[in-house]
């Protein structure tokens, strides 16, 4: 029992360890093929220096961080391929699950084939409009 | 960080002194209406000024104003401009707005021309769509002015969202099309101004080249030429751009409504005056990363980066650009949406011996209803305004090969106008669900020009457009 208590008394008196408990982490997706998702957490009680840490490793070595003052969402966009991990922290603890988002974008291929197939559209409607007016005289 | 850049108090100010100025402005212009034509097209009679004028404040919209940094925001520089391609529809439908009016010098709708063109199946096919893009956008428009409010002053999405829409709903049933038109010039004059004042803080304020590091380090992929979902959206935005103005009522009753002399023109003109406005609108957004916004729901960067960089006096100037880009887009759809539904609806199906007097009443309760179901269908905020927005390009660029092909050669037919809007929906649906929102309309327009050609072709039945002419004229003596 005694072995016990250290953890307890630390329990009792740190605050970020009880919001651990309360901040659950989650993304809209798992898999994106734009770059782009939203990050989302709840919270019973806010947390003060709440920040996003974003990692390209589960260990999270050199981890970009994001302080969000209040926010209880972030939209994230414009990442390259890859596996991306997120977590909330406070100055120097983690506070929550950490999720992970593999960003794989389209194919070059299939981005080029609705483009091509875009421009292919547009100049057959400036074509057809051009001649539809000459035609009717305007 | 997140702050609010305005106080509640200041932003409910504005929003009053602007609501009661556009409202008093309807009341007065509303005076001069003395029938259906004057209450519904303004007359027949707008100039060059006024038309350019009202066809550009229209399409600045919570769409560029909103919108363009969102996809800024998510899709990076060809987000940016590939939402300036929308100008294209503009200019494109100059030519369309001189032949429109010559077929149908007495024409009310667009709906009358697909109804006299490829007949009453397709006339109801084009009026369903007509009407599901009109809701999409008239909800996307509310949605935008509650996000607004709410991200640079902290009032509540519901007020903001319920005022903004109380005010457009009252000058738009005051004074009819005349208002919308006056107070779209108004409009124009403060939106110009405003962003030219904009770009010039946010210029002086960011570093193009303290932005450019970051964006490199944290979000590469916005700067990136070869960012797949950004090429796929280039040609997407430009063909959605196009196919919701080409087949809307807004455009269409301004046609009827413009001088045959100044229709042609105004359109170009407003086109070329718009591109540079949702550069300037997106730009702002890829300051987000530098400033250290957190942006909650992407639809809300470009007021919280507004509101941000450009401190209190800029949120005020924002806030006004913003709120009467809304009031231009949201009254001016108001307005074509009941003419729609009065002229198709009540006077085409419910009550088809209809005087105008009766319509003219119609018209008003139609407004009033519509501003209530927009509310009813904005409170619940269901969705991000680009995702709104671009699931109504699979419908609208659908309608782009029946009106054009309709309106300038004889061989395209009804039936094949009808599938070619049904088909081109349903797999502009398929691609919006199964690859994104940014390849919709692409879809939809590439099937739907099969389509109609492929059937027009097998049907082998040529229209006769001297006909069209003379039953316009015929129905003109007989209301």
């Amino acid at each position: 029992m005694l072995y016990c208590l250290p953890w307890l008394i630390l329990l009792a008196t740190n605050p970020s360890v009880w919001a651990a408990e309360n901040l659950s982490l989650s993304a809209s997706t798992t898999i994106s093929n734009e770059g782009y998702f939203v990050l989302d957490w709840q919270t019973d009680s806010p947390v003060e220096d709440l920040t996003l840490e974003q990692a390209s490793d589960q260990n999270f070595s050199n981890p970009l961080q994001r302080s969000l003052a209040g926010a209880s969402a972030a939209t994230i966009t414009g990442l390259a391929d890859g596996t991306y991990f997120f977590r909330l922290t406070d100055s120097n603890s983690p506070l929550s699950n950490t999720v992970n988002v593999t960003v794989a974008h389209h194919s070059l291929g299939r981005a080029g084939s609705f483009f091509l197939l875009g421009l292919v559209l547009f100049s057959i409607l400036i074509v057809t409009i051009l001649k539809g007016n000459r035609q009717a005289g305007i | 960080m997140n702050y609010s850049a305005l106080s509640p108090d200041i932003a409910l100010v504005i929003l009053v002194v602007f609501g009661l100025a556009w409202i008093a402005f309807g009341y007065i212009l509303g005076k001069q209406n003395k029938n259906l034509e004057d209450y519904m097209l303004a007359g027949r009679n707008v100039g060059f000024a006024f038309a350019a004028a009202t066809a550009m404040a229209t399409w600045v919209t919570s769409n560029t104003t909103m919108t363009a940094p969102q996809v800024t925001y998510e899709l990076g520089v060809w987000g940016m401009v590939g939402y300036s391609l929308g100008a294209v529809g503009l200019l494109l439908f100059a030519p369309l707005a001189k032949r429109i009016k010559r077929l149908l010098p007495h024409g009310f709708t667009s709906g009358d021309f697909i109804r006299e063109r490829f007949g009453v199946t397709a006339w109801r096919v084009f009026l369903i769509i007509s009407l599901f893009y009109a809701f999409g956008w008239l909800i996307s428009l509310g949605m935008a002015g509650g996000i607004l409010v709410n991200a640079l002053s902290g009032v509540p999405y519901h007020l903001g969202m319920t005022v903004i829409l109380v005010v457009c709903v009252s000058y738009t049933l005051l004074g009819g099309l005349r208002a919308v038109i006056a107070t779209d010039f108004v409009q124009t004059i403060i939106i110009i101004a405003g962003v030219v004042f904009i770009a010039y803080l946010v210029i002086s304020n960011v570093g193009f080249e303290r932005m450019h590091s970051d964006l490199m380090a944290e979000r590469p992929m916005l700067l990136d030429l070869l960012f797949p979902a950004a090429v796929m959206f280039l040609f997407n935005n430009l063909l959605f751009g196009v196919g919701e103005i080409f087949h809307s009522n807004v455009w269409w009753s301004r046609a009827f409504a413009f001088r045959e002399s100044t229709g042609a023109r105004a359109y170009f003109v407003a086109g070329l005056f718009w591109i540079p406005i949702p550069i300037v609108a997106g730009f702002i957004a890829l300051a987000a990363p530098s400033l250290g916004i957190i942006v909650p729901s992407s639809d809300m960067v470009g007021p919280l980066v507004a509101g941000q960089i450009l401190g209190t006096t800029g949120a005020i100037v924002v806030f006004i650009i913003v709120f009467s880009a809304l009031a231009s887009s949201l009254d001016s759809l108001l307005a074509a949406t009941a003419d729609l539904i009065t002229q198709d609806i009540y006077r085409g199906h419910i009550n088809p011996g209809a005087s105008d007097e009766q319509c003219f009443r119609a018209g008003r309760y139609i407004i009033v209803g519509l501003g209530l179901m927009t509310w009813i269908l904005c409170v619940p905020r269901l969705t991000t305004l680009a995702s709104l927005l671009y699931f109504t390009g699979a419908f609208v660029a659908s309608a782009i090969w029946p009106i054009v092909f309709g309106l300038y050669y004889r061989w395209a037919t009804g039936l094949a106008a009808t599938l070619a809007m049904v088909c081109g929906t349903l797999f502009g649906l398929m691609a919006y669900f199964l690859i994104g929102y940014y390849v919709a309309a692409v879809a939809a327009c590439a099937i739907s020009l099969l389509v109609i050609v492929l059937v027009s072709r097998w049907q082998d039945k040529p229209f006769d457009f001297d006909a069209l002419a003379a039953r316009s004229a015929q129905e003109a003596n007989t209301t």
